[in-house]
């Protein structure tokens, strides 16, 4: 080794990391003017008042006393069934993901690992009802159900979800690219049939795709509201976002003119939207835990 | 009766073509080697006993059953992959365990076999890790355990040790050969090195565009090549083939001769105008480089009309680049071919094959 002249100069920290910064900082200066300032507004806002709230100072608290008083209004009108609706929204996207999921799996598994006539045209299809928007299909999903008579029942709305083509799709590209196929093959030469292998060795390995499927699809189905809007008339069948909107609404909650004498206003529909975000918070908190967990470490040459 | 049969398979893929009319018998107990350059359908051919390939044409037979449509999982196999495949989500032991699960053997029975392999594979400690934790021989190991415990008809291996270290490649070859002689079991063996098909095999099946170019034992094939593919493959550094005119015209040469090979060690390199040895045949070549290993040197030369040489010298050698040397073979060391490839048999080759 030969030190001619000095040590080699090292490039000083900030030129490397500036223009990185930047990005990030533009980044972080977007999410927070559009997604976390609302956010954290929406949760101070329900601690005010309907006239506090444009009185008092932007981001301020109020009192606890105003939450405990707007969930009352909001839990004890008469045309309420804030538990029945919520109940419903959690038997719609408990049943909706598990019946995505018993679909979306083994479709996207086969679509993967097998190669049969017509493979194409069905991976074409799915990405089609893949980018279909929600609204173009629900009048005929909403005819569909009437034909065979399950309208405002809670089974047309679990049927009319369990199918989801972005899932589908999901698991499709995990099993393809992520899944190395050798390991499939080795449960066939280790004496699995085609079943035992996708329960045995694919779907435990597929931890990842699964939570991430769940977890859209669960979003999905929970703040479905247009399809739940057309299917189900019985207001006893809806689910939160149907129900506190048709309730919102009724009220004119968020118009400006005279109140109707409903207790139901600004605050109250603010608290239904926590109440309606919050559920979706906590799942993605538990399922990104499933989705970041390295499963496939260690089977192959790594 | 042999343990596996091949009649007549061929292979295609669409319209490529990747094996052709390939005829086989490995006995049982023997360990066979499927050696050649990539894309030659050695793996393929492999993946065809296995069942994880369906042959196009022809038939696989094991133990004189017919299985060419069976599943893997009927043909009593049992297969090390050169990604090793082991199941990620299982510990060692249930790795091992999968198949005897899925084949309903008792918990005791399991447990008696997965146990006896993890001792025959110095893997007694680590049967409770998962495979993240394991290091990539240790992987291999539970590998070829996971085809132990199976007492398979016979053990297929596709290029298992092409991912570990030169080091751990030697040791994990020695301990297959172990492993073939303990068990006596029936081996077929996937690799594109020539060294562990010379070390490894009873006999090798050298393969090139989805033929069967030789069948042979080892040392057949490197003395007796069938055509020059075989010649210039199995052998390192490999074998000097010319055309026949930049020897000139040298002994009892056979009019249909177009090229004409000599193994490096076959060469003798003389730096004066001492060469004359009987029955050589000789020409002038320029040094251009010199490769010392200490206990042997490879020389490589280059020819005034641009033919390169490789020659190998016993020990150490004072030669340096830009040195002009004369090369000579004995006439019976010589490799003779014919336009096509194929090599021309003679009386006079001398060359001590070792057989057994």
């Amino acid at each position: 080794m030969t030190h001619a002249g000095s040590a080699p100069q090292r490039r000083p920290l900030w030129s490397k990391l500036r223009f990185w910064h930047l990005c990030v900082g533009a980044i972080v200066l977007f999410a927070l003017c559009f997604f976390g300032l609302p956010l954290l507004w929406l949760f101070l806002a329900a601690s005010h008042t309907d006239s506090s709230l444009f009185t008092a100072a932007p981001f301020s608290w109020g009192t606890w006393r105003n939450v405990a008083q707007s969930w009352s209004n909001l839990t004890q009108y008469e045309g309420t069934h804030l538990w029945t609706w919520a109940f419903n929204s959690l038997i719609y996207s408990v049943f909706g993901v598990g019946l995505s999921l018993i679909a979306a799996l083994p479709a996207g598994y086969i679509l993967a690992t097998e190669n049969f006539p017509g493979r194409r045209i069905i991976l074409l299809a799915t990405l089609v009802a893949m980018i279909t928007p929600n609204a173009a299909i629900v009048l005929p999903i909403f005819l569909e159900m009437h034909l065979i008579g399950l309208n405002n029942t809670r089974v047309s709305l679990i049927l009319a979800t369990g199918f989801f083509p972005f899932g589908v799709y999901l698991a499709f590209i995990y099993f393809a690219t992520a899944l190395p196929k050798e390991i499939l093959n080795s449960a066939r030469v280790d004496g699995a049939n085609a079943w035992q292998v996708f329960y045995r060795v694919a779907l435990p390995l597929a931890k990842p795709a699964i939570a991430l499927i769940a977890f859209f699809s669960f979003v999905a189905n929970w703040s479905n509201y247009f399809l739940a809007f057309v299917l189900l008339t019985d207001d006893k069948l809806h689910n939160l976002p149907v129900g506190l909107t048709s309730l919102i609404s009724g009220a004119r909650a968020l118009s400006f003119s005279a109140a109707t004498g409903i207790p139901i206003r600004r605050p109250e529909a603010i608290l239904a939207a926590i109440l309606i975000v919050l559920p979706v918070l906590v799942i993605f908190l538990f399922s990104q835990r499933f989705i970041r967990e390295g499963q496939l470490a260690g089977g192959d040459k790594g | 009766m042999s343990m596996v049969r091949l009649e007549n398979v061929g292979k295609s893929f669409g319209s490529v073509e990747v094996l052709r009319d390939i005829n086989l018998e490995i006995e049982a107990g023997e360990l066979v080697v499927f050696v050649g350059p990539s894309g030659s359908g050695k793996s393929t051919l492999l993946r065809i006993i296995a069942g994880l390939e369906e042959a196009t044409s022809g038939q696989v037979s094991i133990e004189g059953r017919d299985v060419t449509f069976a599943e893997p999982s009927e043909r009593g196999i049992a297969m090390v992959f050169q990604s090793y495949a082991l199941y990620p989500h299982m510990d060692v032991y249930s790795n091992m365990a999968f198949n005897l699960q899925l084949s309903r053997f008792s918990k005791a029975e399991i447990r008696t076999r997965v146990e006896e392999a993890a001792r025959i594979l110095q893997l007694d400690d680590l049967l409770e890790r998962s495979p993240a934790q394991l290091s990539g021989g240790q992987r291999q190991r539970v590998a070829i355990g996971r085809a132990i415990v199976r007492h398979p008809k016979v053990f297929l291996f596709d290029e298992p040790l092409s991912n570990l270290d030169a080091a751990l490649r030697v040791q994990m070859r020695l301990e297959i050969d172990r492993l073939h002689r303990e068990l006596e079991a029936t081996m077929v063996y996937v690799t594109h090195d020539q060294v562990e098909a010379m070390t490894l095999a009873d006999r090798i099946v050298a393969l090139d565009g989805g033929m069967v170019q030789q069948v042979g034992r080892p040392l057949d094939l490197y003395h007796r090549p069938a055509n020059r593919f075989v010649a210039e493959f199995v052998g390192s550094p490999r074998m000097n083939v010319l055309d026949r005119s930049v020897w000139g015209a040298v002994g009892n040469m056979p009019g249909e001769t177009a090229f004409v090979g000599v193994r490096p060690e076959h060469l003798q390199v003389a730096t004066g105008s001492n060469v004359t040895a009987d029955n050589a045949a000789s020409l002038v070549a320029q040094t251009r480089a010199v490769e010392r290993l200490g206990n042997i040197s490879y020389g490589y030369f280059e020819t005034g009309q641009g033919h390169q040489l490789v020659a190998q010298i016993i020990g150490n050698t004072d030669l340096k680049s830009g040195d002009p040397v004369v090369l000579s073979s004995r006439f019976a060391d010589m490799h003779l071919f014919a336009a096509d490839g194929r090599t021309i048999m003679r009386r006079e080759l001398t060359t001590p094959v070792e057989l057994n």
